[in-house]
């Protein structure tokens, strides 16, 4: 399949495109003064622009590849990835997540050794580092085949090209800069793929959108109209498989310990914006997200049935499915927004992946181990160049991918191996209380073995197979298998062995002392849960207080159903700013004058906050 | 079996989503005394609620019609 000749429009699109959100991502260079800054951009984001920012990091490169072969194939089921996260939420929502915020935890290996030893730690680091470099290196990889399908460049090249622009303003911005852009990002893939759709309903429809619609339902095989696939068969893909492995395994992966989406969460301004923004993408973002990607696919298959592919690419292999509909559906000059699409999907999932790698050396490797006890800027000067290393390994792996099939599949499978250890680990460590370090260590140790064992003796899955063939050598069933066998080990090893540490040592890190996890955070007065208003107030800039803390007019902290010694939140008065300027800060006095809120200089300057444009003031805790 | 399928996807899901409810309810971090938590509780089981509704029509009932969406 040759690649599609660019225009110069399309030229033009695309380098404007990578300009601009260079330029993006160097302009929040400015707001990152801390590795606080660097790895949780201060902890201050609204959820709308975390909610798009996470969909852009979870499509990556090879999704519009990937899926609409699948959709091609399967059809709409080809949406199953993508729609079934919802059922682990309200564990993730009301424990997880304020287990991670309010307990300041900056990683899942951190968690490990809080909860349960250094050991236990150092097993999580060897997984989650391996599995954060190895996909550095496959998003690298994937947009490097992708582009070489497309426009006939050179696999190596086109990555290289990429890597060296997303290392740059990740060295320079971190997470700030990652969510900026990937926020614009988000946008660009949402509107690229959903223009395909578009299109291609009016050239099904011959200029009308209606027509359209119809021909291409009409036009679906039958077998491909169904939301969710076969249960058992085939073998290569059905329902129970995805289920277990996707829905389950998957969304544990993705939700509780991979460090980038966590980084993610905890850059938000409070736990409750966490889950809006988790509920806005469940509902509204992934369904979006799967039509971008995955249409091209399913117009391909009504158009072959309906015998509209032009003879120049009739009967398409799967995996060429997005480029054949591609040409035969966008026009010069939208083709470069296409382009831009792609290379938003790479950029916006390898940024994060190079920002929690760094953020997994700094926090699990250089301050515990390698080099404890440095100043604050000193780290985030190595967080920066560990960027630059993360992407150049990356980078380095693309040619061994590139040589050698097998070591892309080796991580696959090795992904495959860690995963339902690693997610029975996590759930039973903080809804447990009673589960032990020796347990989790084993559990980790034990399960990652009985799962590689898997993979030689398939066998050994057939009792969890729900009837699926063993052809495909149960890929997809290999999920249920691990996390019953690593259950049982935890169970087993748990019951066997006592806990190393008290109550007290882990408090605030389980599900059941997680209500004084809440308390500690806010400090010595009670949490308010009261529901109050946001308020927008002027702002009197006054020299640094002792205490640190703002004050307020009591008419305003009624509004807001505050309280002096509540946690309150100051954003720019700006809401599309999303808290890009923003801080915390606790309520000290009720003295001022109404309508007016009195910030101490060096909370306004280190939160680069700009008094002359007002803020929107509301209470947290 | 695309009938078993999304009776499956509810049932076995909706057990982990009602168990992980329960735990978080007991341990009081759903506190459904406080109104944020309540609402918060209550969209989310809705939107899930009318998400099922929503996929099952696609799953249940369109695929074996004549129209389109």
């Amino acid at each position: 399949m040759g690649g599609i000749q660019l225009t110069n429009l399309d030229v033009v699109l695309i380098i404007a495109y990578v300009i601009a959100i260079y330029g993006f991502g160097l302009y929040f260079a400015r707001h990152t003064k801390s590795t606080t800054d660097y790895f949780f951009s201060g902890r201050k984001f609204a959820w709308w622009i975390i909610a798009f920012s996470m969909i852009a990091s979870i499509v990556g490169s090879y999704s519009f590849i990937k899926y609409s072969a699948a959709g091609f194939t399967y059809g709409l089921s080809s949406s199953m990835s993508y729609l079934n996260d919802w059922f682990f939420m309200p564990l993730w929502m009301f424990g997880w997540l304020p287990i991670m915020y309010y307990a300041r935890i900056v990683s899942v290996p951190e968690y490990f050794e809080r909860r349960f030893d250094r050991k236990t730690r150092l097993m999580a680091l060897i997984f989650i580092s391996l599995y954060l470099v190895g996909y550095i290196g496959i998003n690298f990889y994937t947009l490097g085949v992708a582009l070489n399908t497309l426009l006939g460049l050179d696999t190596f090249v086109a990555a290289a090209l990429v890597s060296v622009g997303t290392a740059i303003y990740v060295f320079s911005g971190g997470q700030t800069a990652v969510i900026m852009t990937d926020l614009l990002q988000g946008v660009v893939l949402l509107a690229a793929g959903l223009a395909i759709f578009i299109l291609g309903f009016d050239y099904l429809g011959g200029g009308s959108l209606l027509a359209g619609i119809e021909n291409f339902w009409n036009g679906l095989p039958q077998s491909h109209r169904f939301m969710l696939a076969d249960f058992n068969q085939p073998s290569k893909f059905h329902f129970v498989g995805v289920f277990w492995q996707d829905a389950i395994a998957g969304s544990i992966a993705v939700y509780f310990f991979n460090q980038g989406i966590l980084m993610r969460f905890l850059a938000l301004k409070s736990v409750h914006e966490g889950r809006k923004a988790i509920v806005a993408s469940l509902v509204v973002l992934f369904p979006l997200a799967v039509l971008a990607v995955g249409n091209a696919g399913w117009l391909g298959a009504a158009m072959h049935n309906l015998g509209m592919i032009p003879e120049a690419y009739a009967n398409p292999n799967p995996k060429d499915v997005f480029v054949v509909v591609t040409k035969i559906l966008v026009q010069p000059g939208l083709f470069g927004l296409v382009m831009a699409a792609l290379l938003a999907a790479l950029m916006s999932s390898t940024d994060t992946l190079i920002n929690a790698t760094s953020a997994v050396v700094v926090n699990d490797i250089l301050k515990p181990f390698a080099w404890p006890g440095r100043s604050d800027e000193e780290y985030l000067k190595l967080a920066r160049w560990i960027s630059v290393v993360a992407a150049g390994v990356g980078l380095s792996l693309v040619p061994l991918y590139m040589s050698f099939k097998s070591i892309y599949l080796a991580h696959a499978t090795f992904v495959a191996t860690i995963t339902p250890p690693m997610a029975v680990c996590v759930i039973m460590g903080f809804v447990w209380k009673r589960m032990t370090a020796n347990a989790a260590f084993w559990t980790l140790l034990g399960g990652g073995f009985a799962v590689g064992f898997s993979i030689f003796v398939p066998d050994v899955i057939t009792p969890f197979a729900h009837g699926v063939s063993d052809e495909g050598g149960f890929k997809y069933m290999r999920a249920l298998y691990g996390l019953v066998v690593s259950g049982v080990i935890g169970v087993v090893v748990t019951l066997i062995t006592s806990p190393k540490k008290s109550d007290e040592e882990i408090k605030g890190l389980t599900l059941s002392s997680l209500k004084q996890a809440e308390q500690d955070f806010k400090g010595a007065v009670p949490v308010n849960k009261k529901v109050g208003r946001v308020v927008k107030l002027q702002v009197q800039v006054v020299p640094p207080q002792p205490d640190n803390g703002l004050s307020l007019h009591p008419d305003d902290l009624a509004v807001m159903s505050a309280d002096v010694g509540d946690m309150i939140y100051v954003a720019d008065g700006r809401w599309y700013l999303g808290g890009l300027r923003a801080a915390h800060a606790v309520v000290t006095s009720s003295d001022g004058e109404q309508g007016v809120v009195k910030i101490p200089s060096n909370i306004v300057h280190e939160n680069n906050l700009l008094p002359e444009k007002g803020v929107r003031v509301e209470k947290l805790l | 079996m695309h009938t078993w399928s999304y009776i499956y996807l509810y049932l076995v899901g909706g057990l982990f989503y009602a168990i992980g409810s329960y735990l978080c309810i007991r341990a009081e971090m759903i506190d459904l005394k406080a109104s944020q938590d309540r609402r918060m509780f209550y969209a989310t089981t809705a939107s899930l609620i009318l998400f099922a509704v929503v996929h099952g029509y696609f799953q249940l009932v369109l695929p074996y019609g004549t129209g389109a969406p």
